[in-house]
């Protein structure tokens, strides 16, 4: 986790082509870093025909950060997570959760449309996501409201002297980006 | 979170639907690519494909939710969200689009066809011509005042038409039960 912060950080400093190939080679779907490639492909093709180069790193960059957030969902261990933040770690578990929940219940869809023999229709995608969703809102709130995910609070772990530097040196660098950027 | 069970409704909606509607927005603006395309025309078709179906899950979060300071709420996160993700134009774009709904649906309600339909107009349309001038602005780029009246119309026609989407499928929702 720190690693992936350090690496988004960095991102944000140079024009993030390592980083993206770096944590895309992570992650290692496929799928995602061929349409990540064609889209970076195309804004750069896009963006030196219109002498606006400088701004390249956005893409690659926001490219970092989805994945970053992909090889967080995956390799993140959420009992872990709830383990050291008490409480205070749910909201992040969920952000963890998201997307692997919706792709799930994405692949259920579709192929329960192939095995019924219906064609695909976006209000048949769209409408079964919608109730998934409000579900999901639902089932959140009763949880906040039972605490179904244990009653058990934390003190934040005592942190040292390298553990603020280093914190500090992440946040230098992302301000600094912005001072490069202007 | 010790809240009052309203305000946690509240919360835990918006953030809900403040986040479907940004991830599939980050992901279909990501795969068409088009935030890349420049020019005269180019900066104005970002917001065409942002106005579809992410425009519909805002709009039927701010039917799910159906209580004051629901719009302004997830406004305020989808800004967070666009904040964090270093797009300032469209955070700002959001907060002004989350008071302009707030305003409108004190006066109209959230749901039934009229309120559905001018709450989602007015949010689409605002957010539409908003993000173009605030993101020229951010990018440093001429717009052409003939141009930008003609997609204003366009963005707020297109939402209208959302509109309509959102609440047959909002009705849909409350007829079986789902929502209450």
């Amino acid at each position: 986790m720190p690693a992936l912060i350090l690496i988004s950080a960095t991102a944000a400093l140079t024009n993030g082509v390592l980083q993206m190939g770096f944590t895309a080679l992570v992650h290692r779907k496929w799928r995602v870093i061929v349409i990540e490639a064609a889209v970076v492909a195309a804004s750069f093709i896009v963006l030196s025909n219109f002498h606006r180069l400088y701004l390249f790193p956005f893409a690659t960059r926001i490219m970092t950060y989805v994945n970053s957030y992909l090889i967080a969902s995956e390799l993140v261990d959420r009992p872990t997570v709830l383990d050291v933040f008490g409480e205070r770690g749910v909201p992040l578990v969920i952000a963890l959760a998201y997307y692997p929940t919706f792709i799930s219940v994405g692949r259920e869809l579709i192929e329960n449309l192939k095995v019924r023999g219906l064609k695909f229709s976006p209000s048949k995608v769209v409408l079964p996501l919608l109730v998934f969703t409000i579900k999901v809102a639902n089932e959140l709130e009763a949880a906040y409201t039972v605490k179904l995910y244990g009653k058990f609070r934390r003190t934040l772990p005592k942190l040292g002297l390298w553990d603020y530097l280093f914190v500090l040196s992440s946040v230098v660098v992302s301000c600094l980006s912005l001072v490069i950027l202007r | 979170m010790h809240m009052k069970r309203e305000t946690r409704r509240l919360v835990v909606y918006s953030t809900v639907f403040s986040i479907a509607s940004f991830g599939v927005a980050a992901a279909m603006s990501l795969s068409a690519g088009l935030f890349a395309v420049g020019g005269p025309v180019g900066v104005f078709l970002d917001p065409v494909i942002n106005l579809t179906v992410p425009l519909l899950l805002i709009s039927i979060g701010f039917q799910v939710i159906n209580s004051k300071g629901g719009p302004l709420l997830m406004g305020l996160i989808s800004a967070a969200l666009f904040a964090v993700a270093f797009l300032p134009f469209l955070a700002l774009t959001n907060v002004v689009v989350g008071l302009a709904v707030e305003g409108s649906s004190r006066i109209l309600g959230y749901r039934g066809m009229r309120a559905v339909v001018v709450n989602t107009a007015l949010a689409g349309g605002l957010e539409g011509i908003v993000s173009v001038l605030l993101g020229a602005l951010f990018v440093g780029y001429l717009i052409n005042a003939t141009l930008a009246l003609i997609f204003t119309v366009a963005y707020f026609a297109e939402s209208s038409v959302i509109g309509i989407m959102s609440q047959s499928l909002g009705s849909y929702l409350l007829k079986s039960g789902v929502l209450k």
